[in-house]
């Protein structure tokens, strides 16, 4: 160490400049009479001044008038109300921070020295203001969810406290009492109880949805009235209750939606009429709008004031008066309304005049009424079934069995073919207009015929070979295992329809799972 | 009377005795299930399990088990795994999922599973019992306004397999292979059933479910195909 440094003065200077240099921030020594004696290339580069040599010599009020000239330092006042206020802060030891065009975020410190003059030093904060400003955003917005999550937090357990005092009372209500009327009243009312909370939940359930973007639009093309008619069944018993009309105008008009996401919205739209109209009646009906549908929900009831007609889409809302009609309603059905169509890109809208009534308004696009769904897709297996337009063989003696096993082949579209004498069975086979994929046989035969001996004999006729299952009223284990050992799955009379629907299936479809086969 | 009361008596399950099992890990979801078959009437009995491990334990307990209805989700299993398990420990046991997810995708996977219905657990009372006797008069149960929200895209528009037509090679079973490739080798049905140890039966049944695969419409073309991929049907093995 002596040896480095106790080389005159010369070499301490040169250790200083260059530990300085390495530095990387800026660095700048003010003499007192605030000139600057020098700086590192760091201070004078970031200022746009190519040599640092440059800056020497001058006043702390030169220096900023230099760099402020130079444009980079991005400033909000006049340039001489600038040099004002950053003269003044040095003056005051104040750390000040300059945003260059950059968009870079550097901190200027001073540090006054023993003999009048100052210390410079800037720094390049840039990542850390930046940070800090993301957390602050990120924290705001956090925290706004937080308080948005609390209050529906705070409503939905409220709502959802009620029913439940109430099913409690009425537990208790029914368990006490003598009288059937009362007990039925009481389970009514906990009918009623149960679907409020049901509602809710369902309400929670779709806001939580709708919160983390899992609901996604399936436009498909139908009729509306298909909506219509599920919406008169869901509400004219409701409307009937209340003594309101629920008037339903028919349409033969094709849409292109999502029709469960349209019908949730519809029936939020249709509830609410209902709820809010003490007299009168509610009326759905449509009318086309260029190459668009506009469904509306017609009410007689208390009406919206023009000031809450944006309000009335945002949660929690509910509006004093019409809290009266309902106390359980968590004011989240617009809402859900309003975001479910915002997916849908559907327009909704609200048109309302107070005392009289209210008309809320959905717009979809028309569809082509020849590609539309015919009405609902009603699952029909004689058409669309697993196994329609198969062609089974059921081998069975008794006329009652075979029938219910008849009849129900063909509710599942099968084509049944039976004989009613199995001698010289293969030329009737032969005569087949279709081979058949399938048997079902009866062990024990007329005649003391085995079925799987039958079996055998068609599928030494048929092109095709086809898969059999054996029933039989018989339970003893070890005939039931010969008979599998044959490669024919058994089922024990009286045969479950089920049962018997998953063994075809496994044969037809699924031969690995089939153990007879393996 | 409610409306869900009055409802559910009108619906009649046909009469036969059956013994559903109820797997699903919630007894609430397990206690509403059970009145929901105790509504079928004094002949419908119902087991419980709780997770799949009690499942397996009463499938393999109780033989006459004749319906299960099964939750996607339950401890110790994937979603669908523990049902692929169950199936193919239990082939011949009707099954029907009950699930919260509502999604067709679920639906048709589900079908793919070869299970007879699909109960979300959103339907209520009479919706549940519709489903159930749907099932067990040999129907299927798959929800409608589900299924309906497939997009048109979408291939799965029929929940049936009736026109699965598979044609190549590589689509046959390691079984329906080996047994073409033994009668393109020379050998008859009766020399392949006692060389494979197994029925004549079994040996036909694959026959037939490989010429269906392979859309050969008789006995000599099927012959003839076995004959000339030979070959291929041997490396494929």
């Amino acid at each position: 160490m002596e040896g480095n440094l106790g080389n005159g003065e010369t070499t301490l200077l040169d250790t200083l400049t260059r530990g300085i240099e390495a530095l990387g921030h800026g660095f700048a020594v003010w003499s007192d009479s605030n000139q600057l004696v020098t700086c590192n290339s760091a201070f004078s580069r970031r200022f746009n001044i190519e040599n640092s040599q440059d800056l020497k010599g001058l006043t702390y009020d030169a220096f900023l008038a230099v760099v402020v000239d130079k444009g980079d330092i991005i400033i909000r006042q006049s340039k001489q109300d600038w040099i004002t206020t950053e003269k003044a802060a040095m003056q005051g030891n104040l750390t000040r921070e300059l945003v260059f065009a950059d968009s870079s975020i550097y901190r200027l410190e001073c540090f006054p020295d023993e003999k009048g003059g100052f210390v410079s030093f800037l720094q390049d904060v840039t990542h850390t203001v930046r940070n800090e400003q993301t957390l602050k955003t990120e924290r705001d917005k956090s925290a706004d969810t937080e308080q948005v999550k609390s209050r529906f937090l705070r409503a939905a357990n409220h709502d959802l406290r009620q029913p439940l005092a109430a099913l409690k009372i009425l537990i208790y209500n029914c368990i006490e009492t003598q009288s059937e009327e009362i007990r039925q009243q009481a389970l009514h009312n906990m009918d009623v109880s149960v679907s409020i909370m049901e509602d809710l939940l369902g309400a929670l359930l779709n806001i939580g949805q709708l919160d983390a973007g899992r609901v996604e639009a399936r436009p498909s093309t139908f009729q509306l009235w298909t909506i219509l008619e599920r919406l008169k069944i869901q509400f004219g018993h409701q409307a009937e209750e209340k003594g309101l009309e629920l008037r339903v105008r028919p349409s033969r008009l094709a849409l292109v939606s999502d029709r469960a996401l349209l019908e949730r919205i519809l029936s939020n739209f249709v509830g609410n009429a209902l709820r809010y109209t003490a007299t009168g009646g509610v009326l759905i009906g449509c009318r086309q709008a260029g190459d668009h549908i506009r469904i509306e929900v017609w009410d007689t009831g208390s009406g919206i004031e023009s000031e809450n007609h944006e309000n009335i889409f945002k949660e929690f809302f509910r509006i004093s008066d019409a809290q009266m009609y309902r106390k359980h309603s968590l004011g989240l059905g617009l809402n859900i309304a309003q975001r479910l169509a915002e997916v849908l890109h559907h327009k909704i809208a609200v048109k309302s005049i107070p005392g009289k009534g209210s008309v809320f308004s959905i717009e979809v696009p028309t569809g082509n009424i020849w590609h539309s769904d015919i009405g609902e897709p009603e699952i029909n297996e004689r058409i669309g079934g697993e196994f329609a337009g198969l062609t089974v063989i059921v081998l069975e003696d008794d006329q009652i069995l075979r029938q219910a096993l008849v009849d129900l082949l063909d509710r599942w579209g099968i084509n049944v073919i039976i004989f009613d004498q199995y001698n010289d069975i293969q030329p009737q086979i032969l005569a087949l207009d279709n081979e058949p994929d399938f048997i079902i046989t009866d062990y024990r035969l007329q005649g003391s015929i085995q079925g799987t001996d039958l079996v055998i004999e068609i599928n030494d006729t048929l092109q095709a070979p086809c898969p059999a299952i054996v029933v039989t009223a018989d339970t003893n284990p070890t005939l039931i295992d010969m008979i599998r050992q044959q490669g024919f799955p058994v089922l024990i009379k009286p045969v479950s329809p089920p049962r018997l629907r998953v063994t075809m299936h496994n044969l037809l479809y699924e031969p690995e799972l089939v153990p007879e086969l393996s | 009377m409610t409306d869900t009361s009055k409802q559910l008596a009108d619906l009649t399950p046909p009469p036969q005795e059956m013994t559903v099992l109820i797997a699903d890990d919630h007894w609430v979801v397990r206690e509403s299930l059970k009145q929901v078959t105790k509504s079928l009437g004094s002949r419908y009995r119902s087991l419980e399990a709780s997770n799949f491990h009690e499942a397996l334990q009463a499938l393999s307990d109780t033989p006459e088990i004749g319906l299960v209805l099964v939750d996607l989700i339950m401890p110790g299993f994937n979603e669908f795994d523990g049902l692929g398990l169950l199936r193919l420990k239990f082939p011949t046991v009707p099954f029907v999922v009950i699930s919260i997810h509502e999604d067709p995708e679920y639906v048709l996977k589900a079908i793919s599973y070869g299970v007879v219905g699909y109960i979300p657990k959103s339907a209520n009372a009479t919706e549940i019992k519709r489903a159930l006797i749907r099932v067990i008069s040999g129907e299927v149960a798959f929800p409608r306004e589900i299924l309906s929200r497939v997009t048109s895209g979408s291939s799965h528009t029929s929940f049936g397999h009736s026109d699965k037509r598979l044609t190549s090679i590589q689509e046959l079973t390691a079984r329906e292979r080996k047994i073409l490739s033994y009668l393109g080798g020379g050998m008859s049905l009766a020399t392949i059933s006692d060389t494979l140890i197994i029925s004549r039966q079994t040996v036909r049944v694959h026959l037939g479910n490989a010429m269906k695969k392979l859309s050969l419409t008789t006995r000599e073309s099927a012959i003839r195909f076995a004959v000339e991929n030979v070959e291929l049907l041997r490396k494929e093995t």
